[in-house]
């Protein structure tokens, strides 16, 4: 079969995988950023509760969630779109894991700089705002970055629930054409074409940063 | 539908042994992948050649998603000529995407032990091998470890992806019991309750590990 045809498959599939990836994002990065802080600011059983809210997302595996509420749902009335189902699991989960690098980003503020702020009469949140939150932010982006491609990888999931994104427009096309060898090495390419601004992005990062603590 | 208690516990036996090989192929691949991250973090530093060829395995088992990968051993294998089970697939699969993970950890760990230490070493005249195995390696362990078993408990959540090529691990079990009945709402439930008590067991442990394995 000629290449053409081979790649027939492709654009079809990117806009699902694309889109699920950006609905993931709009959940996941704000969940990271609300429970990070909660996790950090909370005491006693509320601090508990968001624990156990984030582990529930963590604890598991995406693969697990997504069966679990696709399936799952409807047997208590609950009918989710396999769309809202993937956004939703793949944005928690990768959120709950932001979450967790955002805390102890906070953790690492030095003590001082808070007691700092509190002999100069802010109240807490303005602490929390204007010293505590900028710093830990800029330690995360490179996490957030890591984030952003675990969101397009883990979207290959919703392949399983019936989402044509374009994991499963290969297997339609290989079941056509019997040509695994070609369709899977461009499949594991368009993956890693997509998620290579980012890395790119963080390596260049990397180095900026390395170069300003010398 | 609501759910059916009788029959949730029904499952449980079979999603058990279901279980068993969840953690024989978590096991075997985790042995795999420290493999598999040795050879990469040495690959990387030997030579030109050695270091593009690890390096771009590297990123591209990174950047791309794990289903693909298994896909991609699963069915291009055999048109290679070589045919090998589901399970072995998974193992490999297991192997080489969480060693590609791990030659980082452990190429980082090599790094930071300090150049001056390893000098240090050579002028006191020990051979290439004692420097590796009495200087570099004991300080390189204590600083991988806690990453390590952070990868392993990551490697356990993986494997009911096992399942999508039809391995009879513990998602695997469920769903077939599933389109047995055609009812997924126990199946599902009892997998993923199991799957969440071997994940609080063995992220425990790794705690444990973390705690008392410290960089010095």
């Amino acid at each position: 079969m000629s290449f053409p045809a081979l790649l027939g498959w492709m654009p079809q599939g990117l806009g699902v995988t694309l889109l699920v990836a950006l609905y993931a994002a709009v959940i996941a990065f704000p969940f990271a950023l609300v429970f990070g802080v909660l996790e950090f600011k909370l005491r006693g059983p509320a601090k508990l509760l968001v624990t156990l809210f984030i582990d529930f997302w963590r604890s598991s595996s995406v693969i697990i969630l997504l069966f679990l509420f696709y399936y799952v749902g409807p047997a208590f009335e609950v009918f989710l779109s396999a769309y809202t189902v993937g956004a939703v699991v793949i944005g928690c989960n990768i959120g709950a894991y932001g979450s967790q690098a955002l805390r102890s980003a906070l953790e690492s503020v030095g003590k001082g700089q808070v007691e700092a702020g509190l002999s100069l009469g802010l109240r807490p949140s303005r602490i929390l705002l204007l010293i505590q939150l900028p710093q830990a932010l800029r330690k995360v982006v490179p996490i957030a970055g890591n984030e952003a491609i675990e969101i397009i990888k883990t979207t290959a999931n919703i392949s399983l629930i019936g989402l044509a994104d374009i994991t499963y427009r290969a297997k339609e096309a290989m079941q056509a054409t019997f040509q695994p060898a070609q369709i899977y090495t461009g499949l594991l390419l368009i993956y890693v074409l997509i998620s290579l601004p980012f890395a790119l992005g963080l390596h260049w990062l990397a180095r900026r940063t390395r170069v300003r603590e010398r | 539908m609501g759910f059916d208690w009788g029959y949730f516990l029904s499952l449980w036996p079979d999603i058990f042994r279901g279980s068993l090989m969840t953690l024989f192929a978590a096991g075997l691949g985790s042995v795999g992948a420290v493999l598999v991250g040795l050879g990469l973090a040495l690959g990387r530093r030997s030579g030109r050649v050695g270091f593009l060829l690890c390096a771009g395995f590297t990123e591209v088992i990174r950047l791309s998603p794990f289903l693909v990968q298994l896909y991609f051993l699963y069915f291009v294998l055999p048109v290679w000529g070589i045919v090998i089970s589901a399970t072995t697939v998974g193992v490999l699969a297991l192997a080489l995407h969480f060693g590609a993970f791990l030659g980082e950890v452990f190429g980082a760990g090599i790094d930071a032990v300090p150049r001056g230490q390893v000098e240090a070493a050579q002028a006191l005249g020990l051979r290439r091998m004692q420097i590796a195995r009495l200087v570099v390696l004991p300080q390189t362990l204590r600083l991988v470890a806690a990453p390590t078993a952070n990868y392993m408990i990551s490697l356990l959540k993986t494997t009911p992806y096992l399942a999508v090529v039809g391995v009879p691990e513990m998602l695997g079990v469920a769903f077939d019991k599933a389109s047995d009945s055609f009812r997924y709402v126990e199946p599902l439930t009892a997998a993923g309750l199991l799957f969440l008590a071997y994940s609080i067991v063995i992220g425990g442990a790794v705690r444990l590990v973390e705690r008392k394995v410290r960089p010095l």
